[in-house]
């Protein structure tokens, strides 16, 4: 693929993937400020890394994910353990429920403890097919594995979450 | 007909992901519904309390910018292009001619900054000049705040951007405290209306005072957000400072941030333009009177005698007779009577006698008699006579002669 198709692909998948990398960002950092800022940051590198990718290795879309892990890693070396957030960063819409903001709040919490419990490579899976909504192709070819053992991780990632979220709430979910 | 749970599982997610609900998966796998709707709903939640949709004003400034660095690759393409079968006739001939032009770039430029397609080149006659500059807060806690500067981008109104390399990447927050800028670059920025600058930073660390150890800055996205409309004219030479400001941050980070209020073009941004502190071209103003050898720059007003044997830069606004030896930076704003051998960068309000030989780096505002000699970097505050005694915040270690010795850190 010449650059100008290259170019040409990667503006086409902005409008859909940078939803789903913002939301990738956004549960690995807890910040949508900086989910937002790193999602056109992917875009950026990949169009200055352009001229190495090559279609034949992986879809672009799986690796516009790729780049999106470098991003986070770089983001949390940089940063302190605890999240820092701006204070003029937070916006609350005049019409937001308050109370339900602190009800989601709460049960992000929980599920990001329960996230916490699996082992990294089941993580990855999760995020990447649940919030950056990949397919188990794409996913593998990001995690540099076959997609049956995709397969295989998510089925036993959600088993494990359903036994953690069903063991703190005391009901099923 | 797929048997295995596990690929009907994953068929399943895929459908979730495309918008169709549980209900619709259940219906077309009755057999699995016992095992799959406890995993679907669960999923379902999971995806719930994460839910996020971008802010619409954020993906389209991404786009703007994305779209920007598209059009400028789509140019810098079109610059390489040759002639190919007239290369291909005359390959030695190019061969010969791209030496010769590389090694001029080279020769030109340096061998480890030919720069990159659309990047501006610097130049010392260029109309336009970035300087940077910290906003006191937090800096105080720091020995040194070293930043690194990749590069910086000047976004225009109507929707690209120019780009520029400093000359001087590596800078010391720690130095350019208050209205002290540093020009880290000069060169040609074509002229037009513009709305931002985006600063990229690759690097930004400190080292607390009081030998705390070294802490890393939070940077989001690693670029520092100046959004800011400013103009560039005809005029021979238009500066801008943008200034920064370090905060801390909740638990025992730091974050920096750009400070809108003290950054710009404007008649009302003050600079005290700092030499020495890197490479790249010094510019200077020599605002007011010359008495005495100097070299550097100042702003001198004075009432009174005065000898001055100094290089740096300072501010001196003294009434009453002054003898001045020092190198380095400094603000002085004294009246009466002021012996000062000192080295390197201090703020200095006092009123009364002082004498003051110290190196490093202290603000003081004193309003009684002060015999110190310090070496190191402190803040002092002091209404009462000032002998190893003081008030307010430092990391230093002092010597007083003559009343005995302090050593101190931390605040006071």
């Amino acid at each position: 693929m010449d650059r100008k198709r290259k170019e040409a692909t990667l503006a086409s998948l902005y409008d859909k993937y940078f939803d789903k990398i913002a939301g990738y960002v956004f549960v690995r950092l807890g910040n949508r400020a900086i989910a937002e800022d790193l999602a056109g940051e992917v875009f950026l590198k990949a169009l200055e890394s352009l001229d190495s990718y090559n279609e034949r290795g992986i879809p672009m879309q799986s690796w516009l994910f790729k780049i999106a892990h470098n991003l986070v890693i770089d983001y949390r070396r940089k940063e302190f353990r605890r999240e820092v957030v701006p204070i003029d960063s937070v916006q609350i819409a005049d019409d937001t429920d308050i109370q339900e903001m602190a009800e989601t709040s709460v049960e992000r919490e929980r599920v990001s403890k329960a996230l916490d419990q699996l082992t990294p490579e089941q993580r990855q899976v999760i995020e990447l097919r649940f919030f950056g909504e990949l397919t188990s192709d794409e996913t593998g070819k990001v995690l540099n594995k076959k997609s049956g053992a995709v397969r295989q991780m998510q089925s036993s990632a959600l088993k494990s979450l359903r036994r953690i979220l069903d063991a703190d709430s005391g009901s099923g979910l | 007909m797929l048997d295995n749970f596990e690929s009907i599982l994953d068929m399943c997610i895929d459908r979730i992901n495309r918008g169709d609900s549980i209900e619709d998966c259940l219906v077309d796998y009755p057999e699995y519904e016992d095992e799959l709707e406890p995993l679907l709903k669960s999923m379902f939640s999971i995806k719930g309390s994460y839910s996020f949709v971008p802010q619409a004003s954020a993906k389209q400034a991404a786009w703007q910018r994305f779209s920007a660095s598209l059009r400028e690759s789509e140019r810098a393409q079109e610059r390489s292009v040759l002639p190919l079968p007239w290369i291909l006739g005359k390959a030695r001939t190019w061969a010969i001619a791209a030496t010769i032009v590389i090694i001029a770039l080279a020769g030109y430029f340096g061998i480890t900054q030919l720069l990159p397609p659309g990047v501006i080149p610097p130049d010392e006659t260029g109309n336009f000049a970035f300087y940077i500059s910290d906003e006191q807060n937090a800096i105080g806690d720091f020995q040194s705040l070293d930043l690194s500067i990749s590069k910086v981008r000047l976004y225009k109104e109507d929707g690209g951007w120019v780009e520029f390399v400093p000359e001087t990447k590596e800078v010391d927050l720690t130095k350019l405290q208050g209205d002290l800028a540093l020009q880290v670059w000069r060169g040609d920025i074509p002229q037009g209306k513009y709305t931002g600058i985006f600063l990229y930073v690759t690097r930004a660390s400190g080292i607390l005072g009081n030998n705390n150890g070294k802490v890393d800055i939070v940077i989001t996205g690693n670029k520092l957000h100046l959004d800011m409309p400013f103009e560039i004219s005809d005029a021979p030479l238009t500066e801008f400072v943008y200034d920064m400001t370090v905060i801390a941050a909740s638990g025992s980070g730091y974050n920096l941030q750009p400070v809108k209020d003290e950054s710009g073009t404007g008649n009302g941004i003050k600079i005290q333009k700092v030499n020495g502190q890197g490479q790249g071209p010094g510019s200077g103003q020599a605002r007011g009177s010359e008495l005495g050898q100097d070299q550097g720059q100042y702003q001198e007003q004075q009432q009174g005698q005065v000898e001055v044997k100094d290089q740096g830069q300072y501010q001196e606004q003294q009434q009453g007779q002054v003898e001045v030896k020092d190198q380095g930076q400094y603000q002085e704003q004294q009246q009466g009577q002021v012996e000062v051998k000192d080295q390197g960068q201090y703020q200095e309000q006092q009123q009364g006698q002082v004498e003051v030989k110290d190196q490093g780096q202290y603000q003081e505002q004193q309003q009684e008699q002060s015999i110190g000699k310090h070496q190191g970097k402190y803040q002092e505050q002091e209404q009462e006579q000032g002998i190893g005694e003081d008030e307010g915040q430092y990391q230093e270690q002092v010597q007083v002669s003559g009343s005995g010795s302090e050593q101190a850190q931390g605040p006071g």
